[in-house]
């Protein structure tokens, strides 16, 4: 069955992800629960708990300086209650996760979206708030949607929902996500006018609009993850279980609604309309007819018993039951289904169906239950990692399928072959014969054969693809769509979706990417590639900035006063300020003043200038500390200052400076990694992002030392050579 | 006021003065020089000696009075000083040659340089003037390779390799050890006997009384006497030359 590519039905979320948020807080299922008392386990004890520098409103110092925000009143209310205390220590996002993995701290709350990637390194407590994204432009800005982006480039937060949101609808609308690892330098570059839009979690865009920082939000919020309380896998369960159960009771007792209020609007309040929870009159006692597909695994097939089952028969019985109606299923093949409620035979269809411009003219749709996308997988023991590893190769997918379109747009690229086949099982043959070395095919049915061990495995990130929605005749049924949608959101909150989609989805742990060899082996691409950038910013900063070095050098050891006193005053800034101050002026600041500079150019500008002025003062001493008598012997012989300079006192002085130059070399080479709070991605840069998706910091830091390590060493003994070569 | 002299002055200094911040090292200096001349300046350590010598050729600014080389006053703004100079060879009690470059590099770099000479002509006058200093087997060594004297030989060889009309000794032998002293003087004295106009500031008293048609006695930044060699030598009219010579003599 053919499943059109389609653009996702934006508009039609903006309800539905406002009855998520509503829903969220009360739905928690732990939400009846009565007043905790303290875990004796617990009294007395200290918690180093992490969390974010600036994260307003969860986390921000208010103008006493002291850490506050809504994540903070939750911590310190919950250890309050459970008679324990914490030592909150504000380090940053990435650093916050980092510091529990490694166990420098118990615990992290942070505005932390519970992700399937986290639950692999976290245990994560009952969600506390239900987040959402946005996209927010400068204030007079003319975007209005993502329709607009069109060619521009937009940032978010490394690791963050925002970022995942924007990568998987970039491919969509056609513009550059960037990433970047600090909240204010991200709206920095909206104000700044290096990107046009932030996406980013809705409570904060609203928050920093409310504060004034100049940006407004255009676009309805997206449904995102919830935030929970994080500790190490495995440990600090006693923790955990006592901040669900003060949770708990904080949110019986209003507590918890009441220290939300104190940050977020009464009107964006994700509390204020809890009707549209539970038993749903308008439907209850009702049945519906609803149509779906014969078999598209993992979607709707039958098991083993014959009945019919997947992710769309499990989702719909779990929202009926919730809503206090019945469905009567009807299996019909997928054009069928659709024929079938255009002619009102049925009330409703779900059959892993895209949501797309022209459906949306004859059905009404539901929010999206279901983002697809496009995976590649491989044979299990398979080499291939990327795209790029495709050269030459042939690659299948199915016949009329959104994934043979994507692997076809990036045949030429990366200079495979694609092959079309109609059967999904042959598909997966050629693959495991090795007639083909890959598949491209929707992620969810690629990892549901995954989980049933046809000996693939998924190597590539989810392309951006259609989102499945559920659909009643156009105009009609409108009681049973908003059921739906109510219901849907609700076990979104509670986690019971994911429980269901993980049931069908979820593959068992993978081990080749655990180890040290499997991680370098993944890894190694993306550094080398900003190993490559760190090595372009390196050369082409010290080649502007040896050119500054000699100039000034020249002008400070020149008997021209003024143009001794103007290196003075160069050296001077550019020593006595720190690089990366001078790196977020020449990136920020510059625009104010009508000069753009991109990351890159402001980047190299930045280091030039920095390196220029060590370079100065290099050449500065190695002319001094040639002997004043070899200037007054060539002086007396009728050469002039300039010719005395290069004949005579610069080649003497060439070899003094040789070492400092060498040396200036890398400590350039190795201030390239400042640059990647610009988001310039180099070396480290590539480090974090990278880390922001595995978690494992300890080895890729390594590995990432390593790889300067080997370079500079490399480069340093090179240098030597070449010295003791020329100089001698 | 000036020693009386029958030759054509090439060098008139007139009232030269020249401090140090607060400290005057030279107290109005008036002396001519002759075409042809060899003057030596002798006296005490601080007494201005080198001070006056690098006036000559402006690597010291005088801070007041005149100086007239053949007939151009150095001391006026509109003088360009650097071709000047190439008339004015300079030999330095450190050599400072060039330690880059090998002895005929050093001798033929100004002559290029200033496009005096192609670079084959310069070679060949470099190669002469090394013979000419007996360091004809030296042509291709560099500096570090070189003995004290030799190096003095070749720095004479270099700084006439601008065929100068005057050259200044600055102490030319002070920093050589004694059995190296008289191979440099005798270059010097072979160049006063071809006629060389040449200022001299020495300790060697010995050398001073054989090559010098003039002797100046400079103390405490004046000229306190000067006369020929027997005159100064052999009958010192002030009590600081008797002084002076007594104790080097």
């Amino acid at each position: 069955m053919t499943r059109p590519p389609a653009f996702p039905a934006l508009a039609l979320k903006m309800c539905a992800a406002l009855v998520a948020l509503m829903s969220g807080v009360i739905a928690a299922p732990t939400a009846q629960a009565a007043p905790a008392s303290p875990d004796p386990a617990l009294v007395g004890k200290t918690f180093t708990i992490a969390t974010d520098t600036t994260f307003a409103p969860f986390e921000f110092r208010d103008t006493g300086g002291e850490l506050t925000g809504i994540d903070m009143d939750l911590i310190r209310e919950v250890a309050r209650r459970g008679g324990f205390t914490v030592d909150i220590t504000s380090v940053g996002f990435d650093a916050a996760l980092q510091a529990v993995q490694s166990g420098q701290a118990q615990g992290v709350i942070a505005g932390m979206s519970i992700t399937d990637a986290r639950k692999k390194v976290f245990d994560f407590s009952d969600p506390y708030f239900e987040s959402g994204i946005q996209m927010a432009v400068a204030m007079d800005s003319s975007i209005a949607s993502y329709a607009d982006l069109k060619g521009a480039t937009v940032v978010a937060k490394t690791g963050s929902e925002g970022l995942a949101f924007a990568q998987s609808i970039a491919g969509t609308y056609g513009f550059t996500v960037k990433a970047l690892a600090q909240a204010d330098t991200m709206y920095s570059e909206v104000k700044a006018g290096k990107a046009v839009a932030v996406f980013d979690d809705y409570p904060v865009l609203a928050y920093g609009i409310k504060q004034g920082n100049g940006l407004k939000a255009v676009t309805p919020k997206e449904p995102a993850g919830s935030y929970g309380f994080g500790v190490k896998l495995g440990e600090n369960a006693a923790l955990l279980a006592a901040f669900n159960a003060q949770l708990a009771a904080m949110k019986a007792d209003g507590a918890y609604q009441k220290i939300l209020d104190t940050y977020l609007d009464a009107g964006s309040s994700p509390s204020s309309a809890p009707t549209t929870s539970g038993i749903d009159p308008k439907v209850q006692g009702k049945t519906f007819a609803i149509a779906t597909d014969t078999t598209f695994a993992p979607f709707e097939f039958r098991n083993t018993a014959g009945e019919l089952t997947g992710i769309d028969m499990d989702l719909l019985r779990a929202i009926a039951k919730r809503k206090g109606f019945s469905v009567d299923i009807k299996s019909v093949g997928f054009d069928a289904a659709l024929q079938s409620l255009q002619a009102d035979q049925v009330q409703g269809v779900i059959a892993g169906m895209t949501i797309t411009d022209k459906r949306k003219l004859i059905f009404d749709f539901s929010e999206p239950y279901f983002d697809s996308g496009i995976q590649m997988a491989v044979e299990e023991n398979s080499s291939i990692t990327s795209y790029a590893d495709l050269k030459g190769k042939t690659v299948v997918a199915k016949t009329g399928a959104e994934g043979l379109a994507f692997a076809e747009s990036i045949a030429d690229q990366y200079g495979f072959t694609v092959k079309a086949l109609a059967q999904a099982d042959t598909m997966y043959s050629e693959v495991k014969a090795g007639n083909a070395v890959a598949v491209f095919d929707d992620y969810p049915v690629l990892a549901y054969g995954i989980k049933q061990g046809n000996g693939l495995k998924a190597v590539t990130p989810k392309e951006a693809g259609g989102q499945y929605g559920f659909a009643v005749n156009k105009g009609k049924n409108a009681d049973l769509l908003a059921a739906f949608n109510a219901g849907l959101a609700e076990m979104k909150a509670d986690g019971s979706y994911q429980t269901l989609i993980d049931g069908y989805l979820k593959a068992p742990q993978v081990t080749e990417d655990q180890n040290f060899w499997g991680l370098l082996t993944s890894s190694l691409p993306a550094l080398l590639k900003g190993l490559g950038m760190t090595l372009l910013a390196t050369a082409l900063s010290l080649v502007f900035a040896a050119i500054l070095g000699l100039l000034f050098g020249f002008f400070k050891v020149s008997p021209v006063r003024v143009l001794r006193l103007l290196a003075t005053v160069y050296v001077d800034i550019f020593r006595g300020t720190p690089l990366l101050v001078q790196a977020f002026f020449f990136y920020f600041g510059l625009p104010s003043l009508g000069i753009k500079l991109d990351v890159l150019p402001a980047g190299i500008l930045t280091l030039s200038l920095n390196a220029g002025a060590y370079m100065t003062e290099i050449v500065r001493g190695g002319i001094q500390s040639i002997d004043p008598g070899q200037m007054e012997a060539s002086r007396s012989l009728g050469l002039n200052w300039l010719t005395s300079m290069r004949r005579v006192v610069v080649p003497q002085a060439v070899k003094v400076m040789t070492p400092s130059f060498i040396n200036q070399f890398v400590i350039t080479l190795k201030d390239t990694s400042l640059l990647a709070v610009l988001g310039l991605a180099e070396l480290t840069y590539q480090g974090q992002q990278i880390i922001a998706r595995n978690f494992r910091s300890a080895e890729m830091w390594l590995i990432v030392g390593a790889l300067y390590l080997i370079v500079i060493t490399a480069l340093t003994r090179l240098s030597n050579v070449v010295d003791k070569k020329v100089n001698k | 006021m000036t020693a009386a002299t029958s030759r054509k002055p090439l060098i008139e200094v007139k009232d030269l003065h020249k401090s140090f911040g607060s400290l005057e090292v030279l107290k109005g200096i008036n002396v001519t020089v002759g075409e042809g001349e060899v003057v030596t300046v002798i006296g005490p350590s601080g007494s201005g000696k080198s001070t006056f010598l690098r006036c000559l050729n402006k690597l010291e600014e005088p801070t007041s009075g005149t100086i007239i080389f053949e007939g151009v006053d150095l001391t006026a703004p509109s003088t360009k000083i650097d071709e000047v100079r190439q008339r004015i060879g300079m030999v330095f009690q450190h050599f400072n040659l060039f330690p880059h470059m090998t002895a005929a590099e050093n001798i033929r770099l100004a002559p290029v340089e200033l496009k005096r000479a192609s670079k084959a002509e310069a070679q060949a006058q470099a190669v002469a003037l090394l013979e000419r200093v007996q360091l004809a087997d030296k042509v291709d060594t560099r500096p570090a390779k070189l003995s004290g004297g030799q190096k003095q030989r070749v720095a004479i060889a270099r700084a006439l390799a601008m065929k100068p009309d005057v050259m200044l000794f600055d102490e030319a032998t002070s920093a050589l050890d004694p059995e190296m002293v008289g191979e440099v003087l005798a270059v010097i004295r072979q160049l006063a006997t071809e006629g060389m106009t040449m200022v001299i500031v020495t300790h060697e008293m010995g050398f001073a009384r054989e090559v010098s048609d003039r002797v100046l006695f400079m103390a405490e930044g004046v000229i306190v006497e000067q006369g020929t060699p027997s005159e100064i030598f052999g009958s010192p009219k002030e009590a600081r030359t008797k002084d002076f010579l007594a104790k080097v003599l």
